[in-house]
């Protein structure tokens, strides 16, 4: 199937992945895009409206918003994949070795897994901010162990959903060892809803930084973070300079767009049971 | 026999185009003064209120618990408005019989509201004593205003129900401006027995009862009819409304539900062009850049061990920017630990440390910091402190100190802070009425909020409080605060404006200077919709 | 399948125990330890040891354990460091104001995302497809605390209006506390939505494709019929698991609409203790919540097992 079929059958997610494009190459070129140093304090410039030589505008502290965005993609990018890589690789640990034993094993972990369900998102998040302190490394700790359990759970049925297919059960009876089966049956049958969960789960966690910057526990000043911009001086100059939070938030706004649409997408196309409705399409 | 005591008078605004509150205070007091027949009487009157931890004046330090405090407490003396003149007001008469004798006379017939366990009684010279002894208790977990009388009062008499007799062990010039604190009122012994302390009952003999109290929601309180001014208060009930997050609690204001609320300053201009009344305070609370603390049990280190390097950082700091940067120009640039408004404590404008950034490398070099060094700065998270430690690390970077900002929560930059352990930070400060507020807790011998093992000072700050002739002392107070600006453990970089707006309707009311000055007892509504 | 729900109930036990064991001993890890929180904030104190003592922080871990947990069975869940007011009845007088905010904003998110869902499968790859699912995203692609704050903000500066800033219990005037509580339950059921819709349509997907809709497509069923009679309840299994998914995340994510609107809910209270460090509350939030939360699991999982014949006897 050529991309350029998959991208008309799916327009949405086209235009999410499109969107992550744009994200992704903002972040890696942000020192060649950014007209401005984000973080130097100008007191002579301070919260001037878009206009030329400053596109967004700046801030309280006379910093360019144009580069304060375009370096806050890279914040984003960081903390998205930070997170989801650690969620990812705790919950596939966890679900595979749940999905694929089950028995006493899976009883276990499950309880572990109730035990961290227990506790609602963000009380671990902040458990564990004020455990580690402020810092960008911090949040994508936080974010990552906050996301385990709920992925360990989705990876685990999708494994028992695979276990009982026939060639698993050949592969065991022909003494193949279990590592083995693993890593060449297991993971890649769920490979597919691992991408979709890191696709959606990168969205969760920019808005999730943004929360908890909101609580004064996000990623500490003067790191341009999106979040730390639109829920601090953001809020508190909305009405004098409404800038300020306009395009940071325009910017969660597309970045989080962007990866459900295409989660969603990579969803759909990926489980076949997804694919066309009632009147039977491909 | 000396008269009560007159606090000079001392201009607070240095900025003319700051006169607003000036101009409200005029006119207000001549409206009162002129009558109070035109008072209504009723109403509710909702005030934003602040995070409370507790209600006990003796235990607490945030100025929300005053709000509630203010209401159903009286004190024996309390200050006016600007913090200039001290008024009559459980007492009402007092006299300084000699260097060490101070005598009061308390109105009597006054009673405590008719709640148990109080019910009602007289008020005597005994409760007087017994809350002035329990504010200066030094015990675990309590005190915060100890300090004001601990190991300074040889005795406190009460030859009859209604006079109290202080003697202080030696001559101490401070006395009076404690009596007036907001902090130093007057309680029951009976609650305090029956619960323990006083953080959630508040019976006083104050111009309401308190009816309802939640701590992290309202406080309710209604008229108490026996109040002994007779004729206050107006209004029937108070409601101290908390509204945490501030974006809310000014369109709470906007909205009209809060009669009086502190705004943001971004708010400002939209509130003001609606024509409501906003009142610029400049705050008795300044931001400063703390260098390491250290005392006999903690030494100082490298490299802030070295006064030219905490001279160095001093010149590198220019106060103008935080104002402009921090607060959009609502601040004003300080002299010393004093701030500048309360003359004539405060050092002359020509005592500054001047801003020279040639100077500042050429002290680090001279201290061998040639190519600057690196060093950890702790403020807590989240407030405008944090915008100021960016503009502290900008403005270092010039010199070659880099700064590492490590904003945390509140609970661990207390434990931080208290434990005197740090680098450098950026601290709100405390002063008062009394000049030595601002001070003898910073530096002093026995300090408590900051440790300076500079024992000259400790000495000067010690003498100081013994001199009774106001200009000696003040000639000491200057002395005091020049030694500090040229050891410069700290870096005064503003005292922020702060703006609280009143809606049309509440008649009568100043803001005061002091924040943490909370009384409504003046206060009626005209033209309040239900 | 009373054995399965007999085997759940008896695993409940264990797992609440190692919740407790688990915020017990975080709590104790957080730097800034409460004795010298209260000593720094109520100056002159000096004797650290006195203070231990008085909240009983200087016996050994399991001792602090044991005795607790033997309090805990019976109902007493300590008294907070800082107010002195006992933990249970704090937590019973914010309940309901949180489990108001959630059940309102679940009521607004099957509102808005069962329907759109629906829907969004039947038509799926349309227009109407695409219009709903970027609506759902976009909805929780804004963080809730800004549309909040422009919702407040707007209304207090066009109309000088705001909701009411006070909290009235549902009892003692109904409308007042819809009035406050309205706006916060549709912002987080706007969120909610989104996630509710992607699972009612994929699921919705799915069973359309079972060949018993197939059979009833073929028979002429009308489109609504089939949708009624045979979508819909397979459909709405795996909604009612994440719903409860949703349910426990939202009682501790309340925080953030409690703060602006003023609602005093468990969130804040949580976020305040930890702030504060006040253990007692700390665990006893957490207890609380925990048991409700793996009770509500449990009770989902029964219903689910009720709903779905193929678990039944799993």
């Amino acid at each position: 199937m050529s991309l350029l079929r998959v991208m008309r059958a799916k327009p949405l997610g086209a235009l999410g992945g499109l969107l992550i494009v744009g994200l992704v190459a903002t972040a890696l070129l942000a020192p060649v895009l950014a007209p401005y140093d984000p973080v130097e304090v100008r007191s002579s410039d301070r919260l001037r409206a878009p206009s030329l030589s400053h596109p967004l505008g700046t801030d309280d502290f006379g910093r360019d918003i144009l580069s304060r965005v375009i370096y806050g993609a890279r914040i984003s990018m960081l903390l998205g994949l930070g997170a989801v890589a650690i969620s990812t690789l705790l919950a596939a640990i966890v679900g595979v070795l749940s999905g694929y034993y089950g028995g006493r094993v899976d009883t276990v972990l499950q309880r572990g897994i109730d035990t961290m369900m227990a506790f609602p998102g963000f009380v671990v998040l902040l458990t564990i901010m004020a455990m580690l302190g402020q810092g960008l490394g911090n949040v994508i700790l936080a974010l990552g162990i906050g996301g385990t359990a709920a992925n360990a759970r989705i990876i685990r049925s999708a494994v028992l959903a695979i276990r009982e297919n026939q060639y698993l059960e050949v592969a065991r009876a022909t003494g193949c060892r279990d590592w083995r089966i693993i890593a060449r049956h297991v993971l890649p049958n769920i490979a597919a809803p691992i991408m979709v969960v890191m696709t959606l789960g990168l969205g969760v966690a920019i808005l999730a930084e943004s929360s908890l910057s909101f609580l004064g526990f996000g990623v500490p000043p003067p790191t341009p973070s999106w979040g730390a911009m639109l829920s601090g001086s953001g809020r508190t100059y909305m009405i004098q300079a409404p800038w300020i939070a306009v395009f940071p938030g325009i910017a969660i706004s597309l970045a989080v767009f962007g990866f459900n649409m295409l989660g969603d997408a990579l969803r759909d196309l990926l489980d076949p049971r997804l694919r066309g409705g009632p009147r039977g399409r491909g | 026999m000396k008269p009560a005591s007159d606090l000079s008078r001392r201009s607070f605004l240095q900025a003319g185009a700051l006169g607003a509150a000036g101009l409200a205070a005029g006119g207000a007091r001549i409206a009162w003064a002129q009558g109070k027949t035109d008072a209504k009487r009723g109403g509710t009157l909702v005030v934003r209120s602040g995070p409370i931890r507790g209600i006990d004046p003796h235990l607490e330090t945030w100025n929300a618990t005053l709000q509630v405090v203010h209401q159903t407490y009286n004190a024996l003396l309390k200050f006016n408005h600007d913090g200039t003149k001290i008024q009559p007001d459980l007492a009402e008469s007092w006299e300084q019989k000699d260097d060490l004798t101070y005598v009061f006379h308390l109105k009597p017939g006054v009673k405590f509201h008719n709640v148990p366990p109080v019910n009602g009684r007289e008020l005597t010279s005994e409760d007087v004593k017994y809350s002035i002894e329990r504010q200066m208790t030094n015990q675990p977990g309590k005190f915060q205003h100890a300090y004001f009388f601990l190991d300074k009062l040889a005795s406190i008499q009460t030859p009859d129900k209604y006079t109290i007799v202080f003697k202080t062990r030696e001559p101490y010039a401070p006395f009076l401006n404690y009596i007036a604190s907001p902090w130093t009122v007057i309680v029951a012994r009976e609650v305090v027995e029956k619960h323990g302390d006083l953080q959630r009952h508040a019976i006083g003999t104050g111009p309401f009862i308190m009816q309802e109290y939640r701590r992290d929601q309202e406080a309710v309180f209604v008229k108490n009819p026996a109040y002994f001014k007779k004729g206050l208060p107006y209004l029937d009930e108070v409601r101290l409304q908390y509204v945490i997050d501030p974006v809310a609690a000014t369109a709470a204001f906007r909205g009209q539900q809060t009669d009086i609320s502190y705004l943001e300053f971004a708010d400002v201009p939209s509130i003001k062009a609606a024509k409501i009344h906003v009142a610029d305070i400049t705050t008795m609370f300044p931001i400063v850049l703390r260098t390491r603390p250290y005392d006999d049990q903690r030494p100082n280190k490298p490299p802030f061990i070295e006064k030219k390097v905490r001279q160095a950082i001093q010149a590198a700091i220019r106060g103008e920017e935080f104002i402009e940067v921090v607060r959009s120009g609502w601040g004003i640039t300080m002299t010393g630990p004093v701030p500048t408004y309360r003359k004539p404590w405060a050092l002359p404008a020509s005592a500054r440390p001047e801003y020279d950034l040639k100077k500042a490398k050429r002290l680090l070099a001279e201290a061998g910091y040639a190519s600057g060094f690196e060093t950890e700065l702790i403020v807590g998270s989240p407030g405008d402190n944090v915008k100021s430690a960016q503009v502290v690390k900008d403005q270092l970077a010039k010199v070659g100190i880099q700064v590492n900002l490590k904003p945390m929560e509140m609970a661990q930059y207390y434990n931080k802070s208290y434990s005197y352990d740090y680098s450098m930070s950026v601290h709100t400060a405390l002063t008062g009425e009394e000049p030595e507020e601002a001070f003898r807790p910073y530096y002093g011998a026995n300090a408590t909020y900051y440790r300076w093992g500079n024992k000259e000072i400790h000495r000067l700050i010690d003498e100081q409080a013994k001199i009774l002739d106001q200009k000696k002392r003040v000639d000491m107070v200057h002395q005091i605060q020049r030694l500090l600006l040229d050891d410069a453990p700290n870096v005064f970089l503003y005292c922020p404006i702060a703006h609280y707006g009143v809606q049309p309707w509440v008649k009568n009311y100043v803001v005061p200077i002091n924040a943490y000055d909370q009384r409504y007892e003046e206060i009626w509504l005209d033209g309040k919709k239900a | 399948m009373s054995r399965y729900v007999l085997r759940r109930l008896m695993l409940l036990v264990p797992t609440l125990l190692l919740v407790t064991l688990l915020v017990f001993s975080i709590i104790r890890l957080l730097p800034g330890d409460i004795v010298t929180l209260m000593m720094s904030e109520q100056g002159y104190a000096s004797d650290k040891a006195k203070l231990e003592q008085m909240m009983g922080l200087d016996r050994p871990f399991y001792r602090q354990y044991l005795t607790y947990l033997g309090h805990a069975l019976q109902g007493d869940l300590g008294v907070s460091f800082w107010t002195k007011e006992p933990v249970l009845d704090e937590i019973l007088r914010r309940l309901p104001v949180s489990l108001e905010l959630a059940l309102l904003a679940m009521f607004f998110g099957i509102l808005i995302a069962v329907p759109t869902g629906i829907f969004s499968a039947v038509r799926q790859d349309t227009w109407l497809d695409y219009l709903f699912r970027t609506g759902a995203i976009g909805g929780l692609s804004i963080p809730g605390f800004w549309t909040a704050t422009v919702v407040i903000v707007g209304a207090s500066i066009w109309w000088q209006w705001v909701p009411p800033m006070r909290y009235t219990p549902f009892a003692r005037d109904p409308v007042k506390n819809l009035s406050q509580l309205l706006l916060p339950a549709l912002i987080l059921g706007l969120a909610l939505s989104a996630s509710i819709m992607r699972m009612t349509r994929s699921m919705v997907l799915e069973v359309l494709r079972e060949d018993y809709v197939r059979t009833a497509w073929a028979k002429g069923l009308p489109e609504s019929a089939v949708i009624a009679r045979h979508v819909l309840k397979n459909a709405m299994i795996p909604v009612v698991t994440i719903m409860g998914l949703q349910l426990s995340a939202l009682l501790g994510g309340t925080v953030i609409m409690e703060s602006i609107f003023v609602l005093p809910g468990m969130g804040k209270f949580l976020l305040d203790a930890i702030t504060w460090r006040d253990y007692p509350v700390i665990q006893g939030i957490n207890l609380f919540l925990a048991t409700g939360i793996i009770g509500l699991n449990l009770v989902i999982d029964v219903v689910y097992g009720f709903l779905d014949p193929r678990i039944r006897f799993g």
